[in-house]
């Protein structure tokens, strides 16, 4: 099956400034809400995720040359931008910065959460912030969890990904993705336990 | 991207919950501050131009015909710093070495001597220090140094 950025990809590989400027500028159209998504769940916060995926876009145009299709163009893109929000977090534990916060008690995040919920659940407004506050408690697990185990969660249940498509982003294989899966589901569990959920309410 | 072909791990409820974490804009600014690293980026390290070595050395009024420094890095992969002090050091011990005949001294002295012609010993002697001293209070090691820079002239006025 084509690649269906090929054709831009190969603009970008095979234009002059002016051409490459404008192909690549499509791709970073295409790709920019899904690369911040994924930085910013697993960072925990804007600031970080910024960094992350402002690294993500540049190392896209300075590496796009190189791209010889040897996985789809997505899952490189999502690869870089998975490496670069788990390095950013790890340089936030090695060296925090003052004033940022995670997504749970920054205004922002949970305005952003509250409008998704909003969307999504109009008849009921108890369940709805009911939900709002689940979705804050799972945006801290993943920001507080393993982030290798943060991103899976992120790729499989954010961007929807099969587990043939995760192998592919993480260059894995697909017993390793499972298994690793398998341990993220389990650390979410444990954290969202320990923060009073109910048991029965964690067992598929 | 396909949706997930297996039946999720996690509660209904809790994975509807992550999915609703996704879809999130990504700020305006994103672009500008890609745009300022690839502009700043693709200025990058420029090649200094040819004339800079002929300056360089007319500045310093020296007659050497090529840079001694391009000359080691091609042959010693850029490591040129540590190659020209292990020459200067391996030349000056085999110049003092206290096992050699003197003959042999001499020989060494005149297969060094001319690479520093006698310009550019003024031009380094104007910017050192000098302090006068016998050959016998310097180690063979700073004999051999001081002989190799054009400093065996001390030891003969001594």
């Amino acid at each position: 099956m084509p690649d269906p950025d090929q054709a831009l990809v190969e603009a970008c590989q095979t234009a002059n400034k002016q051409d490459f400027d404008e192909a690549y500028r499509q791709l970073f159209v295409l790709y920019q809400d899904r690369v911040f998504t994924i930085c910013l769940r697993v960072t925990g916060n804007q600031e970080d995720a910024l960094d992350a995926a402002q690294e993500t876009m540049v190392t896209l145009a300075r590496r796009i040359k190189d791209f010889a299709f040897r996985s789809r163009f997505s899952s490189w893109v999502f690869r870089i931008a998975v490496n670069a929000a788990i390095d950013s977090r790890r340089k936030r534990l090695d060296a925090p910065r003052a004033g940022v916060q995670t997504t749970v008690g920054n205004a922002e995040g949970e305005r952003q959460l509250q409008q998704v919920a909003a969307e999504e659940s109009h008849a009921d407004p108890v369940q709805e912030v009911s939900r709002t506050e689940n979705q804050v408690l799972i945006q801290d697990a993943l920001a507080r969890m393993n982030p290798r185990f943060a991103a899976l969660l992120v790729l499989r249940y954010i961007e929807g990904m099969s587990y043939d498509e995760i192998s592919e982003v993480q260059e894995c294989s697909l017993g390793t993705v499972k298994s690793r899966l398998n341990r993220a589901h389990t650390a979410l569990r444990e954290f969202l336990q320990h923060r009073g959920f109910d048991p029965s309410e964690l067992t598929p | 991207m396909s949706q997930p072909s297996h039946q999720p791990d996690l509660p209904q409820q809790i994975a509807q919950d992550l999915r609703a974490l996704g879809g999130v804009q990504a700020p305006s600014e994103l672009w500008q501050r890609v745009q300022e690293e690839r502009s700043f980026t693709e200025l990058g390290e420029v090649a200094a131009p040819e004339e800079l070595w002929a300056r360089v050395q007319a500045e310093l009024g020296m007659e050497v015909a090529a840079p001694q420094g391009r000359l080691l890095r091609g042959i010693f992969g850029g490591k040129s710093l540590a190659a020209a002090a292990a020459l200067l050091i391996f030349g000056g011990l085999s110049i003092f070495n206290p096992w050699s005949s003197p003959s042999g001294l001499s020989q060494d002295f005149v297969v060094l001597a001319p690479q520093t012609s006698e310009s550019a010993r003024e031009a380094f002697r104007s910017r050192a220090q000098f302090q006068k001293v016998t050959p016998q209070e310097m180690s063979s090691i700073s004999r051999g140094l001081a002989g190799s820079l054009g400093g065996f002239m001390v030891e003969d006025d001594a």
